[in-house]
């Protein structure tokens, strides 16, 4: 008779203890499956709290006296101008963007300069020189600007400034009527030198600047001009244009520290030159009480582990005793002591198949209930970290608003991150809405129980068969006897 | 030719009291053996040390001219060797049927009808039988193995006297018909008349009576 046969036969007719040890497997297995969806869900809940909130680093030109390339030059009248040799270019964009887990940049600078137009003048009065300056923005991709992205304004006729266009430029729609211009019609501006651009956008404004505020020319929203690189270098002459910072977007804001590590490796990029800001607060405090649940819920699966195997080592032990008369009489017949060992681990995990089997049930039953209390728990500890977050928030004043929302319907990141609105986050302890941890038994986690389940039963078997299976069979009989 | 040999065998207890001193025996296929003695004579120790359940301090077991740890113990217990214990040692969860398959090499349900035992009988649970069902299907158990020895320790000890008379046929038709080397130790004279050879186990050696 096989092995399997014998452990069949014991499991189906010792059914008093085939079914106390199926509820003690299926409590180990309810504890160890709710445990392991409770972690997997704080996981997911993390990755998609990482790809919503996302993570920044800004690369800044170092205008202090640290940057050997800096350069200060005094006109007559006192004024102070500062610039460096070595700007950030789209080579060092490029480089920078060889660095695994970087998703997209915002380059951006904006400088001085005047126009053959007629310009919208502000209601604060200034020195008669600024009185034609205006703002002209230099960028890679105007679409990724705060001011399309916050959809202050909207580009209404004509196109995008992009990475391939040169001596290109976008007016608002009330500077293109006040001068009478049109798409493909060519403006002349002027600051170090002079450069020509060609009208391949107008936008309109949606936000326009508070009516009573006082503001001057250049900061009007009508007077902004937003130009390609290439023109901004042709208004620089020989001096070296390059953006006044760049901020790159990373796909985990968990990684920015080692992404800036390896940024900060690159050797083509003299760092004397630049100061590198981050900013994952957001996702740190919003991160942390889920964190915290998932260290809880670890530590509570390897409490559960230990605890099961001590508990599943005392019942097959005090039943192995019970069953040496059995033993013996399978030794004195020349089965082999593996075989034996064979069955009475194949009884334990005939029943675990089923009781973990049942667990999906038990486990979806108390699960959710058990993940929310976990999460309130943690929550009371983090509320003070929770209003941190709202502060940051407060500091995030360009059109960035943190509401608390149910985790559940958060937004797809890549809409989110192109909307650049309203980021929901999940957060605990406010007196809006809480955040709920919607856990369900997965088929991984499952898979998971099963190799931990089968780990333990080995153990606890191996514990158990350990003292009878050290004795000669004519001692076991005589203990029987 | 003899199918066992026991060669200079010596065992001792843990506690150093000897209880078998330079023990030789030779068995043959076909002849039913009986081993008498006192109790503590060490009937049953002797038969451990042959079944391969123990190991002897000095001396050496010799099935068909081959040390019986050349193979090692498990294997000489599956292949060569049957025990039939006075307490019959059954599994008490499955039926005599299933207790015969245990290491049945030939179809058990005819030998066990051959013993005696009813179809219905064979599929009950064997605690609900009778000692000497239960004895019966304990020696369907050694005849299916299909082993050239049978080792039995007082096997009409718990039995009635008819019962025991049943038992004892069976054995020596075992020996005689199926060519069995069975070997029975026992306190029981009527038993040991019915062996082919007796042997005698006194102060720690074995002589033919």
């Amino acid at each position: 008779m096989g092995t399997i046969k014998r452990a069949y036969l014991y499991v189906t007719r010792k059914k008093g203890k085939s079914i106390l040890l199926f509820f003690i497997l299926l409590l180990m297995a309810t504890f160890v499956l709710t445990g392991l969806s409770i972690a997997k869900s704080s996981q997911e809940e993390q990755r998609n709290l990482r790809e919503v909130l996302g993570g920044e680093f800004q690369i800044v030109t170092d205008l202090s006296d640290n940057n050997p390339y800096a350069k200060k030059t005094v006109d007559s009248e006192g004024s102070v101008e500062l610039y460096t040799e070595y700007p950030i270019t789209q080579k060092v964009i490029d480089n920078v963007m060889t660095i695994d887990g970087i998703k997209s940049y915002n380059a951006e600078t904006h400088t001085f300069v005047s126009v053959n137009l007629d310009v919208f003048p502000g209601n604060v009065p200034i020195k008669a020189e600024y009185n034609n300056l205006i703002y002209a923005w230099s960028v890679i991709d105007t679409q990724t600007t705060n001011f399309f992205q916050s959809e202050k304004f909207k580009l209404v006729e004509g196109e995008h400034i992009t990475e391939n266009k040169s001596n290109a430029a976008i007016i608002s729609n009330a500077l293109a009527e006040k001068n009478g211009l049109k798409l493909g019609d060519t403006i002349s501006i002027q600051s170090d030198s002079t450069a020509t651009a060609k009208i391949i956008g107008i936008y309109e404004i949606l936000k326009p600047d508070p009516l009573y505020e006082n503001i001057v020319t250049y900061e009007k929203a009508e007077n902004q001009i937003f130009i390609d690189f290439q023109t901004l270098q042709n208004l620089f002459g020989n001096i070296p244009a390059g953006f006044g910072s760049v901020t790159f977007d990373v796909s985990d804001p968990a990684q920015l520290d080692n992404i800036i590590s390896n940024v900060k490796k690159l050797s083509t990029i003299d760092w004397r030159a630049f100061e590198v800001t981050t900013n994952n607060e957001t996702y740190l405090e919003a991160a942390a009480p889920l964190q915290k649940v998932q260290t809880l819920v670890i530590t509570m699966i390897i409490i559960i582990v230990f605890v099961s195997a001590i508990i599943l080592s005392l019942v097959l032990t005090m039943w192995g005793r019970s069953r040496i008369h059995e033993t013996g009489i399978f030794l004195s017949l020349g089965i082999a002591k593996v075989k034996i060992i064979g069955q009475y681990l194949t009884e334990v995990l005939m029943i675990a198949v089923f009781a973990f089997g049942f667990s999906y049930l038990t486990s979806n039953t108390v699960v959710n209930q058990l993940a929310n209390e976990l999460l309130q728990q943690t929550a009371s500890a983090s509320k003070e970290q929770t209003e941190i977050v709202t502060q940051i928030n407060g500091y995030s004043s360009d059109g960035i608003s943190i509401s608390v929302k149910d985790s559940s319907s958060l937004p797809d990141a890549s809409q989110q991150q192109k909307n650049n609105v309203d980021v929901e986050i999940p957060a605990v302890g406010t007196e809006t809405e809480e955040t709920q941890l919607h856990t369900t038994v997965s088929t991984c986690s499952i898979l998971q129980l099963y190799i931990i389940g089968i780990a333990i039963i080995i153990f606890s078997v191996g514990v158990s068969t350990l003292t009878i299976m050290r004795l000669k069979p004519r001692e076991i009989l005589s203990k029987m006897s | 030719m003899s199918i066992l040999e026991v060669k200079e065998i010596l065992y001792a207890y843990k506690n150093g009291k000897s209880i078998l001193s330079n023990i030789n025996a030779e068995f043959e296929a076909g002849k039913m053996y009986a081993i008498l003695g006192a109790s503590g004579s060490g009937k049953t120790t002797l038969l451990s040390l042959i079944g391969g359940l123990d190991v002897p301090k000095k001396g050496e077991i010799l099935f068909e001219q081959e040390n019986i740890l050349q193979r090692g113990l498990e294997y000489y217990r599956c292949n060569h060797v049957s025990l039939i214990f006075q307490s019959y040692n059954l599994i008490d969860y499955m039926t005599p049927i299933e207790n015969a398959e245990l290491t049945a090499k030939k179809d058990v349900l005819p030998i066990l009808e051959r013993l005696g035992l009813t179809c219905e009988e064979v599929k009950r649970n064997v605690m609900k039988l009778s000692g000497g069902q239960q004895q019966r299907v304990a020696i369907a158990r050694a005849l299916s193995a299909d082993t050239p020895i049978i080792l039995a320790d007082e096997p009409t000890g718990n039995l009635d006297e008819d019962t025991a008379v049943s038992i004892i046929n069976i054995l020596k038709e075992s020996a005689h018909k199926l060519n069995k080397c069975v070997i029975v130790v026992t306190h029981s004279n009527e038993l040991a008349a019915q062996a082919d050879i007796v042997l005698k186990l006194e102060r720690g050696n074995l002589h033919t009576i």
